[in-house]
């Protein structure tokens, strides 16, 4: 019942001719060859300058630096990120080069080979949180990713357990998914008004909180905010937290208290001599570049405009 | 010098002409057909939930959707989707309601090759909308599906062997190369994903095995966020032995191809690991079609399983009458069980055609005709 039959009856001249099985052969040998070589791993996610600053990458490269020092090979995390990184850009361009033709064989046939599972852990992990502030200035919290849904009447909670809204969600705290936690904060807005009448502000936040690690059980793991955005009613929208030009208001309110703090702490009861070092305000990050003897160097003069 | 070029050359010539004979090989078709079944039935579990029930249609709308209709990116409809109506919730069920249908057609092995071809387009058109919800589980349907249309799937265990031959067992051999390449796939995914997890030393006892662990944490994967923080340390063992034997296993896998023997074995582990995490984590559908490529790395036995209680009709003496067609064996099907060497490899699993294709230019035209049926022979 094979619908095809008339095609390979219309083919049977290629079939039967006596070069085909070596067509076939070196066909098998190129798919073969396209498959290992472009499975072969290569770090094409490490291309992009934001997933570095993942703090599980960060980790990786600290315990890696550790790890060559107690080799012998010395050099910071720092150092080391940076060589991987030229490595790493060297060998996905080459790789790129190299792999062109299979690349382009196996995408037109649908048979990418792009196996990146579970590289690495998440040390830190994000969720994301929504919550929804009413007319008449009640909080309420609908969902919490991974954790619990307060109000499965507006929100289901098996579409929040679906693979394809997880991934969403994922991609939305990875470094270039910045305008997807965006998306995903209007997706729900939409719905959640659209559901309840009474919604005045809804706010979507990106929770990070530190994994257990097994050496390190029972020690406290704060949840900070990450990110926020809240969506008025008159579709105004306020974003704040990380990879945006505002901090987060209680970044703000911290940095106010200690600069509330360093006003109040007393003014150094002596002027340091030449040489003596003079104290350094605790809200106030010395340069790690900058001599020891900096603070008692006179600053060059400013030249006055014309 | 010339020595060495003289010898080099021979060296691929020799790899040359063994890769040309492992072309020629046939098999009992019973691994393909297997491999097809479990295909079916994981696009089946996967397209269930999505094409007929309201949640699905609303994950449907929010991933694959313009913004405009439901979805949370503006999504502008690929080529594919603009042809079959445009980036709407109803086109993309619609699609995955076909999708749904052929795979059932594919599971019963009927209509030839036919509901592979339909499956690929529907499902390609859908997942290829976003690919910012696409993973693993997308690219291995892709692979497995190609694979699929290339070999004669439905040559044995098919309702099409019923429509041909009056029993749902047709032993008659098929070419084994397209079952090989399956392998090869499965090799390639599981080596290159181990190999990956080498620059993460939460994979290597530096940190411990400490992956799984971690992981288990992470409220994107794990299907029970707090199970790690409850289980007040008792995770600690499961999870360590999880990730050693993880990355292990999978770093090891190529020594499926090499030592035969061991193929039970990893094919033991690899049937647990991939319940561990069906029960722990969400990943879609790749564990599921991982394991529909599992019948690929035991063609030989599940072959001699068929060959003895179905032991196909035809003779040594006598032409093949299969759509393998121009292989067409004159190997009978004691041949197809292959030696009992447990450490034997993938080589010399096979039946090889006892005539050349040339030589079978000769053969009846009835043969011929059959032959030119199929683009896999």
């Amino acid at each position: 019942m094979d619908p095809f039959r008339f095609l390979f009856r219309l083919l049977g001249p290629v079939f039967r001719h006596p070069a085909w099985p070596r067509i076939r052969a070196a066909f098998i040998v190129w798919h073969v060859f396209a498959v290992l070589i472009v499975a072969f791993p290569s770090p094409v996610r490490a291309t992009n300058k934001d997933n570095w600053k993942k703090p599980s990458v960060q980790a990786e490269l600290e315990a890696w630096a550790k790890r060559l020092a107690w080799v012998g090979v010395e050099c910071t995390p720092a150092q080391l990120q940076t060589w991987s990184q030229n490595l790493t850009d060297g060998w996905v361009s080459a790789r790129a080069k190299a792999i062109y033709p299979f690349d382009k064989y196996l995408r037109a046939v649908n048979a990418r080979q792009a196996w990146f599972m579970f590289t690495g852990p998440d040390r830190e992990p994000q969720r994301l949180q929504i919550t929804i502030v009413t007319k008449s200035k009640e909080r309420v919290p609908v969902f919490e990713m991974g954790r619990s849904v307060s109000e499965p009447e507006l929100v289901d909670p098996d579409f929040l357990d679906a693979y394809r809204v997880r991934r969403a969600v994922l991609f939305a705290s990875w470094g270039r998914g910045k305008d997807t936690f965006q998306l995903l904060c209007r997706y729900f807005n939409k719905e959640l008004r659209a559901r309840r009448d009474d919604v005045k502000d809804v706010e979507c936040e990106l929770l990070q909180q530190k994994v257990e690690h097994p050496a390190r059980r029972g020690v406290e793991r704060p949840t900070k905010v990450l990110r926020r955005l809240i969506i008025r009613s008159n579709g105004v929208e306020r974003l704040s937290g990380e990879g945006t030009s505002t901090p987060l208001k209680e970044e703000r309110d911290r940095a106010t208290a200690a600069a509330q703090e360093a006003v109040r702490a007393p003014r150094p009861s002596k002027i340091p001599r030449p040489g003596e070092r003079a104290p350094t305000p605790d809200f106030v990050r010395p340069d790690p570049g900058a001599s020891a003897d900096s603070s008692t160097e006179v600053p060059e003069k400013p030249r006055s405009l014309p | 010098m010339k020595k060495f070029f003289r010898e080099t050359w021979q060296t691929i010539r020799e790899m040359a002409i063994e890769a040309y004979r492992q072309t020629q090989l046939q098999e009992n078709g019973a691994a393909l057909a297997l491999i097809r079944i479990l295909l079916a039935g994981s696009l089946i579990i996967q397209l269930t939930p999505l094409a007929f029930t309201e949640l699905g249609h609303d994950v449907v709308a929010f991933a694959f959707s313009d913004d405009d209709t439901g979805g949370y990116r503006n999504l502008r409809a690929t080529p594919g989707l603009e042809f079959f109506g445009g980036n709407d919730p109803d086109v993309l069920i619609s699609l995955l309601q076909v999708a749904f249908g052929a795979s059932v057609l594919l599971g019963l092995g009927v209509f030839g090759r036919l509901p592979v071809i339909v499956t690929a387009v529907c499902t390609g058109i859908v997942f290829a909308q976003n690919n910012e919800v696409s993973g693993g589980g997308d690219l291995l349907l892709g692979n497995v599906l190609f694979l699929v249309l290339l070999g004669d799937s439905t040559q044995t265990l098919s309702l099409d062997a019923k429509i041909r031959t009056g029993k749902f067992v047709d032993s008659t051999p098929i070419p084994a190369w397209p079952r090989k390449l399956a392998l090869v796939q499965l090799v390639a995914v599981y080596t290159s994903t181990g190999f990956q997890k080498l620059v993460s030393q939460t994979w290597l006892p530096f940190d411990n095995f400490s992956a799984l662990y971690q992981i288990l944490q992470s409220p994107q994967w794990t299907r029970f966020p707090t199970l790690i923080t409850d289980a007040q340390g008792w995770m600690l063992v499961p999870a360590w032995i999880g990730t050693a034997t993880t990355i292990i296993w999978e770093c090891s896998f190529p020594m499926v191809l090499i030592k035969r023997k061991l193929r039970p074995y990893y094919g033991l582990v690899g049937v647990g690991l991939h319940i561990g995490i069906l029960v722990l984590m969400e990943v879609g559908i790749f564990s599921w079609l991982s394991l529909a490529l599992y019948p690929s790395l035991f063609a030989r036995e599940i072959g001699a399983f068929f060959d003895a209680r179905w032991p196909a009709a035809v003779t040594a003496a006598e032409p093949v009458e299969s759509s393998a067609g121009l292989d067409a064996p004159a190997a009978s099907n004691d041949e197809s069980v292959g030696s009992n060497d447990e450490t034997s490899t993938e080589l010399d699993e096979s039946v090889a055609p006892a005539e050349s294709n040339v030589e079978l230019e000769a053969q009846s035209d009835e043969s011929e005709e059959r032959a030119s049926q199929s683009p896999s022979s």
